[in-house]
């Protein structure tokens, strides 16, 4: 076989791995239910704050625990736990959108991402995103 | 709103000349395309159309001038009556800054970029010679393109364009409704705009002032291989365009690459994201063209070298063009929406970005395209295609016929013009060979970040909710870092290896030297960096075998010569990139761990992260090998600077060391945006120490919080108060001198009292007064605000002549203290100058390329 064929179907296998490995690791946007339902794996759950007293952040006993409730799109209310300081701009959000896993009863988020109304885009929201961690 | 005819104030001449300017470069642009077109097919008055084209492009070229400057007179003299000012800018901008508003907007991106596009034009017309018809033709096409994102006018309902002239009464109308607005009437409308919206703090920087032209320039310099690209299909001369499109190619890599590494720059300096690449969509639409181009460069050598891989440098030079416009429409039809960091929003312009995309993925393949028949084909298939695209009530999944026929045509197209015996060479043991595979590797890797960037059109194409991979990084790294490392290892042998054949013997000797070098520069390396990832180490010692290879190949094979070794030294800079990369990325460590709270939380769990720490003022705390003190901030505009003093402290000694220096994160609480935080950085050769603040607390209402408990205290000199926030002490009572100063001249006695309060951090003193007039007493209480407690000295209980023996009456009231802490964030970033050194290194390697290419074509034509 000519190098020039081994080179085209090898190009291809690696192009095919690609897609095949973006659609296997591609997470889904879901509601608490499901992500309950697969305790340890890792979801995108879109939601709104809970507008309330019971945001719980006081750096003076612990700066990397911030808990808040977030009501998802089918209005089931879970408490959130992140553990970074709290953005700043949480309670202005429309939307947040909580990248984590289920813990027992509550959901453990390792990204928030939060838009907020955006003064530069007169009006239109605007994204940031927060992690807890680097690794 | 009411008819009002007239408006004071309002300066409409500067935006009637931008909107006239905007107007004059679209029609000029239109008309100097048709114009170089009718030169390039009309070979018998090729004179008199180039001429009358170069007057067309000067014209429009001068329009975009004055769009520019019409833009800039309205941002600098602040006139807010028009959107853009009021939207981008604000009166307290300083000037440096005023041109970072272009590119805070979208329209002043496009504008940027169609001026880049002038310059670039002007000097190909001058210096093409027989190109200069068919490639201005394509340029100014492009100007055609970007100058209608600027019309701003609406045609058949649909609006085409967003006009950066326009006015602030016409973009939002709902002004008038604005009760201070009305109270002014309608007419004087700006004497209640009296500011504009602001610039984005984050974009007050200055790499921010330079990255965004630097990027643009390498954008619009990505036009010249595709212009000659087409020109070489519509002259008929399929070969002869690779040799002036190089130069302009490695011209592209250079600033391109530059821009990029300026962008991770200014990421690391100025977010506080904590490093320079976050494989954000709108990074990567900047490096997918980039990896393009750089595979491009090496096919077009190869074909200068051995007149092989034309085909895939037709390609490469199409799509690197595509990828360009690709990119454009990800960040500015707003459909990553989902998943960037960065805002763009859209400006409802998407399907015009899309109709420009396929117009010039079509154009190729019509221009290669033989025979009449062939293309009648084409065109039939692209109109069906289309319709079925338009189709009402449709889903997205409508578009896929028209993107495999658009795609398909330009393989199949450029395939059947190429000559077969061009292929690439599959002798193995020739230079060529493996740079043609190491372009293929640059596809790989683009492909895959055009896969996963491109994941918002997937949901839409094929309906999908898919969300990007939970890790984005390390999915991303997953796939690169494996492709990096081959492509060093192929640098650093590639050059050993000669065109067309080599002497093995020699070959295999010389392999042996480099890579046994590598491996004792790579073990030395690991120690140093502490590497312990096995994949990691094989990464590094391809990167150092990069070097190695082609220092060798300078040193031996050139015989050191600077004037033909650019090649070598960019191959040089890039493994330095490469290790910069490994050393910073795996030695990264965050040292503001958290160990208190452990035990105050009551589900604090060990597992989850504790990566940033609570800094009290004036209390040191351990972070690393450094003690880390918050003592005091200052306020400097909008900014409040947290000084952090660090103090080198060796754990195992248990002393201090000499390194000792103050880091001033800044934290501005922007009403718009929450906190933005600027992280502050020491720079050493070995390592940086990156710190910024992540949360701060709200000081200001803690101080103007209401008083929550009152008590009346009846003491004696040298008493104690007890509070919650402290004892105070009554340490004094004087007569006051200075009634004057207390507006109590005309008191009979005033007091004075001296209260000293122990607080956690320092001690304070509080001086309540105490006056009688008469009958009549007043009091002037003090406050200690930042322990939460007032004083007020209310009554004396006897007559006030002996002192000792008084009793003093005191109202204290009692809120929470103010606290003053930072929460901080600090990361050590090891040997990361490899990284910015590497960049450097690889951009004088392509400036001696580009100018060993000039030289080498001035040569030839004198």
């Amino acid at each position: 076989m000519k190098p020039r064929y081994i080179i085209i179907i090898v190009l291809i296998a690696v192009g095919i791995a690609a897609i095949i490995s973006l659609y296997g690791n591609a997470s889904q946007y879901v509601t608490f239910e499901t992500a309950k339902a697969t305790p340890g794996k890792e979801f995108h759950v879109i939601g709104q704050l809970v507008r309330d007293s019971s945001l719980k952040y006081n750096p003076e006993m612990d700066p990397n625990h911030l808990e808040f409730y977030l009501k998802d799109s089918t209005q089931e209310v879970r408490k959130v736990i992140f553990n970074s300081p709290k953005p700043a701009d949480l309670e202005r959000s429309e939307k947040v959108v909580i990248i984590g896993k289920m813990d027992g009863e509550n959901f453990r988020a390792s990204s928030i991402l939060l838009k907020c109304p955006s003064k530069y885009n007169d009006g239109k929201l605007e994204e940031s995103q927060y992690n807890a961690s680097e690794s | 709103m009411t008819e009002v005819l007239s408006f004071t104030g309002e300066h409409l001449w500067i935006g009637n000349l931008g909107k006239i300017s905007v107007y004059l470069s679209f029609a000029a642009s239109l008309f100097t395309a048709f114009v170089y077109a009718f030169a390039t097919f009309n070979e018998p008055d090729r004179t008199f159309w180039k001429r009358l084209g170069r007057i067309g492009f000067w014209i429009h070229g001068l329009a975009v001038v004055s769009i520019f400057a019409s833009l800039f007179v309205i941002i600098q003299q602040h006139y807010f009556e028009y959107q853009y000012a009021y939207q981008h800018s604000s009166l307290e901008l300083p000037l440096r800054y005023m041109v970072s508003c272009f590119w805070e907007g979208q329209e002043g991106s496009f504008l940027l970029w169609m001026t880049w596009h002038v310059i670039l034009g002007w000097i190909l017309m001058y210096r093409t010679k027989e190109w200069e018809a068919p490639v201005m033709m394509i340029i100014s096409l492009a100007q055609v393109m970007l100058s209608t994102m600027l019309l701003g006018i609406e045609i058949a309902g649909a609006r085409i364009g967003s006009n950066p002239f326009i006015l602030l009464r016409d973009a939002q109308p709902e002004i008038f409704q604005l009760p201070f607005i009305q109270i002014r009437g309608a007419e004087n409308y700006l004497t209640g705009i009296r500011d504009g919206n602001g610039l984005n703090p984050l974009l007050q920087n200055y790499w921010m002032v330079i990255h965004p032209p630097t990027l643009f320039l390498g954008f619009a310099a990505s036009i010249v291989p595709f212009a000659y690209a087409m020109a070489g299909l519509m002259l008929g001369k399929i070969k002869e365009w690779i040799k002036p499109a190089l130069t302009w190619t490695l011209f592209g890599v250079m600033v391109l690459g530059t821009g990029i590494v300026m962008g991770g720059f200014w990421a690391y300096e100025s977010l506080s994201f904590g490093g320079y690449w976050a494989w954000d969509p709108v990074e990567n639409a900047s490096l997918i063209p980039w990896l393009l181009l750089i595979g491009l460069s090496h096919t077009l050598i190869i074909f200068t070298k051995t007149g092989k891989a034309l085909y895939i440098s037709y390609i490469l030079a199409i799509f690197g063009f595509i990828l360009v416009l690709y990119a454009t429409f990800l960040t500015r039809s707003g459909i990553l929406g989902n998943t960037s960091v960065h805002a763009f929003t859209d400006l409802g312009m998407s399907g015009q970005l899309l109709l420009f995309l396929f117009f010039f993925i079509a154009l190729p393949s019509y221009l290669a395209l033989k025979g009449k028949k062939l293309r009648s084909v084409f065109l039939a298939l692209l109109a069906v295609g289309t319709a079925i695209a338009m189709w009402q009530g449709y889903v997205e999944a409508v578009h896929i016929p028209l993107i495999a026929i658009s795609l398909g045509a330009v393989f199949y197209s450029i395939y059947q013009i190429v000559p077969k015996t061009s292929q690439a060479d599959e002798e193995l043991g020739t230079r060529e060979f493996w740079m043609y595979i190491g372009a293929l590797v640059f596809v790989i890797s683009c492909f895959q970040v055009i896969l996963n960037t491109s994941m918002p059109v997937w949901n839409k194409l094929f309906d999908f909710d898919k969300a990007p991979p939970v890790d984005v990084v390390a999915y991303y790294n997953q796939w690169q870092l494996p492709i990096a490392l081959i492509i060093g290892m192929m640098v650093g042998f590639g050059q050993l290896l000669k065109y067309r054949k080599t002497d093995m013997k020699k070959f295999w000797l010389q392999f042996t030297i480099v890579l046994l070098s590598s491996m004792g520069i790579t073990l030395l390396l690991v120690i140093l960096f502490h590497l312990r990832d096995a994949l990691l180490v094989a990464f590094l010692l391809s990167a150092v075998f990069a070097i190695v290879g082609n220092s060798f190949y300078w040193m031996n094979t050139l015989k050191g010569k600077l004037n033909v070794a650019g090649g070598s030294v960019a191959h040089i800079g890039f493994g330095l990139m490469l290790v910069g990369i490994i050393s910073s990325g795996s030695g990264k460590h965050v040292i503001s761990i958290n160990q208190s709270g452990m035990a105050f939380s009551e589900n604090f769990d060990d597992e989850a992260n504790r990566e940033h720490v609570l800094l009290l003022k004036n209390q040191p705390t351990l972070l690393g090998d450094y003690e880390a003190t918050y003592f005091g901030d200052t306020t400097i505009g909008p900014n409040t600077y947290y000084k952090v003093r660090y103090r080198g402290f060796d754990r195992k000694t248990k002393t201090y060391t000499n390194d000792e220096f103050v880091l001033q994160p800044n934290a501005q609480v922007n009403p718009k945006m929450g906190l933005v935080s600027n992280p502050d950085t020491r720079h050493y050769l070995s390592h940086d120490v990156f710190t910024h603040v992540s949360s701060v607390p709200d000081k200001e209402s803690a101080r103007k919080a209401p008083y929550e408990q009152f008590h009346t205290y009846e003491i004696r000199l040298g008493d104690t108060i007890h509070t919650d926030n402290g004892d105070a002490i009554l340490t004094l009572v004087t007569p006051s001198t200075d009634k004057k100063e207390m507006g109590l001249e005309d008191a009979d006695h005033v007091l004075m009292a001296e209260m000293k309060v122990e607080g956690a951090q320092d001690t304070l003193y509080a001086h309540p007064v105490f006056a009688l007039q008469g009958d009549q007493s007043v009091s002037i209480p003090d406050e200690l605000p930042d322990l939460g407690l007032r004083f007020k000295f209310t009554d004396i209980r006897t007559t006030p002549e002996d002192y000792s023996k008084t009793t003093f009456v005191f109202d204290v009231a009692v809120k929470p203290p103010v606290k003053d802490y930072i929460i901080l964030k600090a990361i050590v970033f090891p040997y990361i100058n490899f990284l910015w050194g590497g960049t450097i290194v690889m951009i004088i390697g392509f400036l001696m390329a580009i100018s060993e290419k000039l030289r080498y074509s001035s040569r030839k034509n004198s």
